[in-house]
């Protein structure tokens, strides 16, 4: 799953119609659209709404902290080509000077640039950033919800000094969108798989949830019980934790008792482990 | 390698920065204010950042030569560390850096001259007591050492002093910079030592034992002083067979009468760090080992701990002098 955050929705048509996505009737603060894979809400202009939207759909969908975020929309540059897709390895927020780095930790299918987020649409393009109205609002939230490296910014450039944000209307916008899918697509892809692993480090250990339903445990133990099972899927990947009498144990207490001692009794060996 | 390089506007004029710079001409440049911005920023996941780290050019301004905890050192009574990085090219799973840092991004920095400078002036304090100077106490010394060329700047600075030492402690076979060159006989090439099993399941991105050993013979066979770092020992089934065999296999390879020193130390690790560490690698078979908490510290248990450095004292101390041979006893 990744959460895709777009201003407009003329931005959110591509991704609506290439995968299939529907409008989720319940969502009543923005529109937002779902599939298998796939979240796309439409927050509106400007940073503030794009923070609003943010929240509101990580509150909405559950918390997650391995859930990819990528904000997609237009911008404007003073040399850049029309149609130029770019990630943002800088975002600048111009009311207040706050600065954020994105971390490009995977294969990048695309060059980067600094995205400057300005409260006004910028006319005159004073320096050779990206600019737009929703990076920093959007950025700046979401890395208080999921891990930095999976939160990123997409921009496709759609104004600069030969072709003013005044041409742009929002079948160009849909249009510049949908011709860089690909490139979306790649990101996606790569997002994807850093969240996998993301994942794989905050996942339930194997038969936690099982133990938790069989026994009653109070808040530490419950922390105990989750790191005894991660040390016996690390130490003993192949061996059912249900054989050797755990079932017939009584209580939490015993099953925490049980695991220690068959761990402390697994030798360590890191031949077998490669 | 790099393809993305932070720079701080206060060195972004930096003949290095430069020379960096020009050596990864692809690599994004990004101009900021003060690598704290980027390196020391909450949620961030050092084991994904592992995977495509980026290169962060920096200034230090204070702190660069720091006292050594106590009871490390290789004979000395004065012993200092200083880094001028921070992070490793490698990913060893028990590297205690995953634990202590939010960035796995490669912090470089640039003003040698200021580190070199600060030196001095430890020496000064005492001129007439052989001070010892750690580097890869943070990073590996040798790794970058073709972006960074630290070994090739300080060698010809500890070259002419004569009562300082200086460390470099490394795991890798870059070694063009030393063997281009006369050997600096107050430098020790410290190499970090693990048996093949535990290198190939924890010491990931790092050359195999065979070829380490090579690069020390090499630089052996040139008139380089060399150091044995067996530190950390790590247990497994079998340690005693596993480290005897480890052991005949090093000194097979190297002249252990010509060796400068030789350290162990066991597996350790402060609480924090290693709760840092177990959260980025839940399902690592290290961390889900015997480990005990002996006053903050990490640990083997005592019995266990004890009977492993003794086991490999014991071992060594077959190859070499006792002279020569400094069990690391940092108070747990």
């Amino acid at each position: 799953m990744i959460h895709i955050v777009v201003a407009l929705p003329c931005e959110a048509d591509p991704f609506v119609s290439r995968y299939r996505l529907t409008k989720i009737a319940t969502a009543t603060a923005f529109r937002l659209y779902q599939g298998d894979h796939m979240r796309v809400i439409v927050s509106g202009i400007g940073k503030t709404a794009a923070a609003a939207a943010t929240a509101y759909l990580h509150a909405l969908t559950g918390s997650r902290a391995d859930v990819p975020w990528l904000n997609i929309g237009i911008a404007g540059h003073a040399e850049q080509t029309l149609g130029t897709g770019l990630l943002a390895h800088k975002i600048i927020d111009h009311a207040s000077g706050r600065c954020w780095y994105p971390p490009l930790v995977t294969e990048s299918p695309c060059r980067s640039d600094t995205v400057l987020t300005v409260d006004r649409p910028a006319r005159h393009y004073e320096t050779d950033y990206l600019y737009d109205m929703e990076a920093a609002g959007f950025y700046g939230t979401a890395c208080r919800l999921v891990s930095a490296e999976l939160v990123q910014c997409y921009k496709v450039v759609s104004d600069n000094r030969q072709s003013p944000s005044e041409n742009v209307n929002k079948t160009l916008a849909r249009g510049l969108i949908a011709d860089r899918i690909g490139e979306i697509d790649t990101l996606i892809a790569a997002l994807g798989e850093l969240a996998g692993q993301m994942s794989d480090s905050i996942a339930d250990p194997k038969d936690y949830a099982g133990i938790l339903a069989r026994w009653r445990f109070s808040v530490y133990q419950q922390n105990q019980l989750r790191r005894l099972l991660q040390r016996w899927q690390a130490l003993a990947p192949t061996r059912d934790i249900w054989d050797g009498g755990l079932r017939s144990l009584k209580t939490g207490e015993q099953v925490l008792a049980f695991l220690q001692a068959h761990l402390d009794a697994i030798p360590v060996r890191y031949d077998a482990a490669v | 390698m790099i393809h993305t390089i932070y720079i701080e506007q206060e060195v972004a004029e930096h003949p290095r920065t430069r020379a960096i710079c020009d050596r990864f001409p692809q690599a994004a440049k990004i101009p900021c204010h003060h690598y704290g911005e980027i390196f020391n920023r909450k949620a961030q996941n050092f084991r994904l950042q592992k995977q495509r780290p980026a290169l962060i050019l920096a200034k230090k301004y204070n702190k660069f030569v720091l006292p050594t905890p106590e009871g490390y050192g290789i004979g000395g009574r004065r012993n200092f560390y200083f880094s001028h990085m921070l992070n490793c090219l490698y990913d060893c799973r028990y590297c205690f850096l995953q634990g202590m840092y939010r960035s796995a991004y490669y912090l470089l920095f640039v003003n040698y001259e200021d580190f070199q400078q600060a030196i001095h002036g430890n020496i000064k304090e005492a001129p007439d007591a052989p001070s010892y100077f750690f580097s890869g106490y943070d990073c590996d010394s040798l790794a970058l050492e073709p972006v960074t060329h630290f070994a090739g700047e300080f060698l010809p600075f500890f070259s002419r002093l004569p009562n300082a030492w200086v460390e470099l402690r490394t795991k890798s076979t870059q070694i063009r910079t030393l063997l281009e060159r006369d050997p600096v006989s107050n430098c020790v090439v410290a190499f970090s030592l693990s048996p093949e099993e535990v290198a190939r399941a924890l010491e990931h991105k790092a050359p195999p034992l065979t070829r380490r050993l090579a690069a020390m013979a090499r630089l052996q066979r040139k008139g380089w002083r060399l150091g044995l770092r067996f530190d950390p020992l790590i247990y497994q089934q079998d340690f005693k067979k596993i480290y005897g065999r480890f052991f005949a296999t090093v000194f097979a390879a190297i002249d252990a009468g010509a060796l400068h020193s030789v350290s162990l130390g066991s597996f350790r690790l402060p609480r924090p760090f290693y709760h840092n560490m177990v959260r980025l690698y839940p399902r690592e078979g290290l961390f889900a080992g015997p480990l005990e908490d002996h006053g903050g510290m990490m640990g083997y248990p005592k019995t266990l701990e004890q009977e492993m450095v003794g086991f490999c004292a014991e071992q060594l101390l077959h190859y070499v002098p006792e002279p020569v041979y400094f069990p690391c006893t940092l108070a747990n």
